[in-house]
């Protein structure tokens, strides 16, 4: 909160030095990064990089042993989930996480928490305010999943859905919670061409209409240089480079650690 | 819209109106012979049995968790009701007045039991709340053994007989409505999200601990309700009365009614709890009839006999009325309350 004596914009996510240590494994170690208003930054690495640790430490569900991260400025250190989320975070997961046994609009719904303010009695005496706030969020809840491209699905159980439609939902769910910064963990894995074009075009159009930024962690490295304005690379928990999708693309230690050697490698040692 | 809604609402009404005139006037003409009083007794059990069991079930269906000591919080509102109805009986309240606030004193008594059992179990992932639930019912029970105003060990008796079939009928109906109204707002929703997926309803803004915890306090206090309703129609009552097998037993009904399923708890309950009365000879077999049931409910219908699913008198009789089904579906009525209880 101190620290706004810059007089540039305050950037919609700042890290610090964060990093997190499980007994001797350093996942994470001296993470910094800054993301502005509408932008949308790649993160990527091999696999066990750390990139999904980086998402945990932001979204709370880790508690960083070392640094600080902003949001609009605001301190979030130790802060819970929930009040991440509420203060403008949201995301979605690499391992699809939904309500499985609800229906696809109750999947949107449920994050939606800011949205209801009607309490207990009310609920059970269904007064004005409750039918009010609950046709409300049905309405916005059926825009979300038009953003989508999942209206007419909505009285489906999520589980039904196929895995392409998971992925999206997943992103309705977590624009529900009207957050700030976007944090999507590989929402392309497991779509095929046509379905990974369509996810371009809703993260294109969401950063339109929302104006919010988004951080991606993709594998798929065409997706990213074609997406992302900038991108930073992890490598055993440290960032090995940071900047344009050409400047990271020609970068020799990222072509080592991420693109080229380990194959080569592995070709020469077999 | 709201013509419907009103529309749905009178329906439900008379829907439970009329089961209850149904059972009143077969109570009232002898429809059951020389044991019509029997009957009426059996009928009354079940209905606070439906409280307790439905009540079970927004922790056991609705949210996930696992409670085995459900029956501590029944015996901490039997126990609380009694005494205050002991304290407040011959100050002029009239029967009913009286029924009402010990129910309510019992209710929130339990409730609070529940919220305090619910902070520290509910914070922590994993089973807990099984074990914690566990040991509550156990202490309660030694404790209440050992208290002077709750008969030292010895029953209980001598507390005023409040609750008749009429009364039980409506705290009944009213409980299981105000329940499903829960599960049917964005209390229900949020709770079903934290069942569905934790992390993932945490990662959508909800504050876990909270909701669950307050889901809790409900349930407990629903058992407290319908203890107090056992209280005031028992009459007489002894601590051990509320051991493991009791909340075993609740815990069965919901499990063979179907976690996540009012309907199938009023259903479940009513029936079990009035099967073993009419067989009354083979009473020594009926946990074990219980674990068979069980057994076969859980390889058969491993969600229970109902699942998920829950009965709505709107969208019967729209479908008899020959009308579009699938507005019915989304107009989402309450139901529940209208289910026969016995036979
Ligand atoms: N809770 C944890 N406890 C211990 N180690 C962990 C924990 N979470 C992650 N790690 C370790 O941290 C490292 C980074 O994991 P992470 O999941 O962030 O990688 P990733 O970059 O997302 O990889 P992928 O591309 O495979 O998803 C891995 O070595 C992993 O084993
Ligand atoms: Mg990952």
């Amino acid at each position: 909160m101190a620290d706004k004596t810059t007089e540039k914009k305050v950037p919609v996510l700042k890290a610090q030095n964060l990093g997190i240590q499980f007994g001797g494994l350093k996942a994470v170690d001296d993470f910094n990064i800054e993301i502005g208003e509408s932008e949308l930054v790649g993160l990527i690495g091999p696999n066990g990089a750390g990139k999904t640790t980086v998402f945990n430490l932001i979204t709370g569900v880790y508690k960083p042993t070392e640094g600080s991260f902003y949001l609009c400025g605001q301190r979030m250190n130790g802060k819970k989930t929930h009040q991440i989320v509420h203060a403008g975070i949201a995301r979605t997961f690499q391992n699809i996480r939904l309500f499985k046994k609800m229906t696809v609009i109750d999947n949107v719904k449920a994050a939606m928490q800011e949205h209801l303010t009607y309490g207990l009695p009310q609920a059970i005496f269904r007064t004005p305010k409750y039918w009010r706030e609950e046709a409300d969020i049905t309405k916005r809840a059926m825009e979300l999943l038009d953003v989508v491209h999942l209206s007419g699905k909505e009285n489906l159980e999520a589980d039904n859905l196929p895995y392409g439609q998971q992925r999206r939902l997943e992103i309705a769910r977590a624009l529900a919670t009207d957050m700030k910064l976007l944090l999507l963990d590989e929402p392309a894995a497991g779509m095929n061409p046509t379905e990974t074009e369509e996810l371009l075009e809703i993260i294109d159009y969401i950063r339109d209409t929302f104006k919010i930024s988004v951080l991606l962690i993709e594998h798929d490295m065409s997706l990213v240089m074609k997406i992302c304005e900038r991108i930073q690379v992890l490598d055993f928990g440290t960032t090995i480079a940071a900047g344009t999708p050409a400047e990271v693309a020609n970068n020799p230690r990222v072509i080592e650690a991420y693109l080229g050697k380990p194959r080569k490698e592995a070709a020469k040692d077999a | 819209m709201t013509k419907q809604r009103k529309l749905s609402y009178l329906l439900n009404l008379i829907g439970v109106a009329v089961v209850f005139a149904v059972m009143t006037l077969l109570f009232a003409f002898q429809g059951f012979g020389d044991s019509t009083t029997y009957v009426e007794g059996v009928c009354t059990t079940a209905c606070y049995t439906i409280i307790m069991v439905a009540s079970l079930n927004l922790v056991v269906g609705f949210m996930g968790e696992f409670s085995l000591g459900h029956a501590g919080f029944v015996s901490v509102g039997a126990y609380a009701s009694a005494i205050v109805s002991g304290a407040l009986a011959g100050k002029g309240l009239s029967d009913l007045a009286l029924l009402i606030v010990a129910v309510l004193a019992g209710g929130l008594v339990a409730g609070i039991a529940g919220m305090l059992v619910g902070i520290p179990a509910l914070r922590l992932r994993g089973d807990y709340l099984a074990i914690v639930t566990m040991a509550f019912a156990e202490i309660i029970r030694v404790v209440f053994c050992n208290l002077e105003i709750t008969g030292g060990g010895r029953t209980m008796s001598g507390i005023p007989k409040l609750a008749t079939f009429h009364s039980s009928f409506w705290i009944m109906a009213v409980c299981v409505t105000i329940m499903f109204l829960f599960v049917r707002s964005r209390f229900g929703r949020t709770v079903q999200a934290i069942r569905e997926d934790y992390i993932a309803a945490e990662a959508s803004g909800i504050n876990v601990t909270f909701y669950k915890v307050m889901t809790f306090a409900i349930s407990s206090f629903f058992a407290g309700v319908g203890g107090a309703l056992y209280a005031h129609y028992m009459t007489a009552m002894i601590p051990t009365n509320f051991n493991f097998n009791y909340s075993a037993e609740l815990l069965s009904e919901v499990i063979i009614g179907g976690t996540g399923s009012l309907t199938g708890s009023v259903i479940g309950a009513a029936f079990l709890s009035a099967l073993p009365e009419f067989m009354r000879q083979f009473s020594t077999y009926r946990m074990l009839g219980y674990s068979v049931v069980l057994v076969l409910v859980m390889l058969f219908r491993p969600g229970g006999i109902f699942g998920r699913w829950e009965f709505s008198l709107t969208r019967l009789v729209k479908k008899i009325a020959g009308r579009g089904k699938a507005k019915a579906a989304a107009a989402g009525a309450l139901p529940q309350a209208a289910e026969k209880k016995g036979e």
